[in-house]
Order: structure tokens, then C-alpha cells, then sequence
């Protein structure tokens, strides 16, 4: 009796441990369309928001994806024919912003007006939101330095946003260097944004007071940067990332396809994190995914390559 | 002489300076882009146009490394 009693005590033991942790991630994830097509080919070259998320298409178009209501809409940007946007940034006030061209911040409004034309002192790579405040990449082509600048609108009285610091390239050309230093954001359901460069597997959490962790992404395949400068198709470690409310990480990596497969754009790998950077598990895709649209309670949604919207059970 | 000299050198320096190999299209931009700026008779316009020709590149890149 004391022995069955032990072996008893020791799987509910396990049990509990099993329990708290995620569960094991399947070799392959099946991807369950949901609705769509909502994008086509067309660079995303920014988005914001939540349930309702909107994307940069093409830098002339923005897409409203709202993932609960099974829905997409896609309005023009009033913009003179020739030019083009980059970037999306979403204030707190709910008003939406965009770099026109490389010297130039535009607000947009939700129907496709350009609201508000502000010019720049310098040229900029990328533009994001944290709270009340845009949060800019300015075009420098020297580092060491701060990778991100935030402050008002008009551009004046800029200050360090994180700790994230371009980083020296010893021999190469300024600007691929310059390439290699752009940042890119993810979304959140927690209050940390989430930035990355895209020949890492590291990823950025920085709070509200800019207060920066880094974290290093374990079991992702990392290409060369020559590599990833030279492709037409670049293998980056981290496409998206997503932080969910319990502050896990879901990130999305190119990866490669099945043995054969084609081997369209997107990333074919999901992998999870836990919030201190402990992996949780990879899967590989059934079908390549552009971003991550949402992640939370089971499921995570993603905007497929073929710009239907589908989901994959989480782990 | 001299002038040709040192237009040549600029070129020669832009052309080392660019990622080998990089995105066919940006790579070629950018040579194309050095070699024009390297024509132009001032400095301080001729550094200016070797700027906006890495901004070119910088940005044609962007779309591969950063956009999805």
C-alpha cells in the first residue's frame, strides 16, 4: 500500500508540473482557413492594433482585418499618384500616423484621408507608437547608437526610446549596415512592445519606461548577413513575434518547407517562449504565414501567405 | 586629369563600399546611382547625391528584411 501510495503522490506530482507548463508542440501544425483572401502579394510595410488590425499594403493601401468578426475592408490612401508610406503607428488617442515618403509624417484617417502632413528634419526608416508618443528610426548611417528616438509629433525635443543601439558592421558598406540596423516592432497583448533586428534571433521587450530586455530566441535557424541581404526571398529568424496576455512569445520564422514543397514567402516556422525566453515547443506550418494577427486562448490566428486568414492550435 | 582621376576613384570607392553581392535590383540601383553622383562637378553635391543613393538602397532592401 505505501508503495502505490508513493507512485500515486509522484504522477500527481507530474502531473501538476505538466500542468503549468505548455503542453508539447506537434511536429505539424494544421492550419484551419478561417476567412479570406484579405491581402494579396503586396508588401505589409507596417500595422497596428488588436482584435481589429490594420496592415500597410503595398505602402498605398491599408487593410482592416477584424479577426472576431471574420471581416476584412481595404481602403486607398489619398496620396498623389507616384508616392507612396511606410510604417504604421497608432497613438493613444486612437490617431493613426505614417512616413510619407522618407521626410514626411502624415496622419491618416481610417477612410484613407490624409489629415495632416508634418515635414521632418531628417530622413527616417520607420515609424511606432508607445503610448502618447511616436517612437522614430531615423535614417543615420553610424553606430554604435540609439536604434529608436521618441517624441512629440512635430519631431522636436527627441529622446532614447529603449536600449536597443544600432550596431557596428566592422567592413561592410554603410549602408548595408544601415540595412541590417532597421527595427522592426511586433504586436501585444501585454504592455511591452516587442523589436527586433532582422538578422537575429533576439528579441527586444521594452516597457512602458523604456526599461529593455533582451531576449535570445534559441532553435531558430540564423542565415548570414550577406545572406539575408542578397536573397529575393531572406530567411530571417524572426518575421513577427507576438506577445500574448500571459507575456508568452510566439514568434514566426522563415524556416524552410517540407521536402516538397514549395518554397513560397512566409514563415513556415511557429515557435513559442516563455516570458523569461525558455522555448516552449516549434511546430512547423502546414502552409507559410505572413504576421501574427493574435495568440490567446488556445489558438493563434496568422495572415497566411496566400492572404487568407487562418489559425493553428496553440500548445 | 586629376578631375577624372578622382571621379574615377569615387566611383571605384562607391562600388567597394556596396554589398556584393546584394538584391539584384537594389545592388544595381546603387551602382548605377554612385557612378551618376560621381559625375557631378561639386563636392558637397556630389557627397549629397552619394547619400541619397545609399537612402535609395536602404529602402529598396528594407522591403526584403523588414516588410512581410
Amino acid at each position: 500500500m505505501p508503495r502505490w501510495a508513493g507512485v500515486i503522490t509522484l504522477a500527481v506530482a507530474l502531473g501538476a508540473c505538466r500542468a503549468e507548463s505548455a503542453g508539447q508542440a506537434p511536429a505539424l501544425l494544421t492550419v484551419a482557413p478561417l476567412f479570406g483572401p484579405v491581402i494579396g502579394a503586396e508588401v505589409i510595410g507596417g500595422r497596428v492594433g488588436g482584435d481589429v488590425v490594420t496592415l500597410l499594403a503595398g505602402g498605398i493601401d491599408l487593410v482592416r482585418i477584424d479577426v472576431p468578426g471574420s471581416r476584412a475592408s481595404r481602403v486607398h490612401l489619398a496620396l498623389p499618384p507616384g508616392e507612396s508610406c511606410w510604417s504604421l503607428a497608432r497613438l493613444s488617442d486612437g490617431s493613426l500616423w505614417t512616413l510619407k515618403g522618407r521626410r514626411t509624417l502624415a496622419r491618416v484617417e481610417e477612410d484613407g484621408g490624409i489629415r495632416e502632413l508634418l515635414p521632418l528634419a531628417a530622413s527616417h526608416f520607420g515609424l511606432f507608437a508607445a503610448g502618447d508618443r511616436l517612437v522614430f528610426q531615423e535614417a543615420t548611417f553610424t553606430a554604435p547608437r540609439p536604434a529608436l528616438l521618441s517624441g512629440a509629433i512635430d519631431g522636436t525635443a527627441r529622446t532614447r526610446w529603449s536600449e536597443i543601439t544600432t550596431r557596428p558592421f566592422e567592413g561592410r558598406a554603410r549602408a548595408s549596415a544601415a540595412a541590417l540596423n532597421m527595427v522592426s516592432c511586433g504586436a501585444a497583448r501585454a504592455a511591452e512592445r516587442l523589436c527586433w533586428f532582422p538578422d537575429e534571433a533576439a528579441v527586444f521587450l521594452v516597457g512602458d519606461d523604456g526599461a529593455t530586455r533582451r531576449i535570445e530566441l534559441s532553435g531558430l535557424d540564423v542565415v548570414p548577413p550577406e545572406t539575408l541581404l542578397t536573397s529575393d526571398n531572406p530567411r530571417r529568424p524572426v518575421r513577427d513575434a507576438y506577445i500574448e496576455d500571459d507575456r508568452s512569445l510566439w514568434i514566426l520564422s522563415s524556416g524552410v518547407p517540407a521536402a516538397g514543397q514549395d518554397d513560397q514567402p512566409g514563415g513556415w516556422i511557429l515557435a513559442r517562449y516563455g516570458k523569461g525566453g525558455a522555448p516552449q515547443g516549434r511546430a512547423r506550418l502546414e502552409r507559410p504565414a505572413r504576421i501574427i494577427l493574435r495568440a490567446g486562448a488556445g489558438r493563434v490566428v496568422l495572415l497566411l501567405s496566400n492572404g487568407e486568414v487562418g489559425e493553428v492550435k496553440a500548445w | 586629369m586629376v578631375k577624372k582621376t578622382l571621379l574615377a576613384l569615387v566611383v571605384l570607392c562607391g562600388l567597394a563600399a556596396a554589398p556584393r553581392p546584394a538584391i539584384a535590383g537594389c545592388t544595381t540601383d546603387l551602382a548605377d546611382c554612385y557612378t551618376a553622383a560621381a559625375k557631378i562637378d561639386s563636392f558637397w553635391y556630389r557627397w549629397a547625391a552619394g547619400l541619397d543613393c545609399e537612402l535609395d538602397y536602404t529602402e529598396c532592401v528594407r522591403v526584403k528584411v523588414v516588410g512581410v
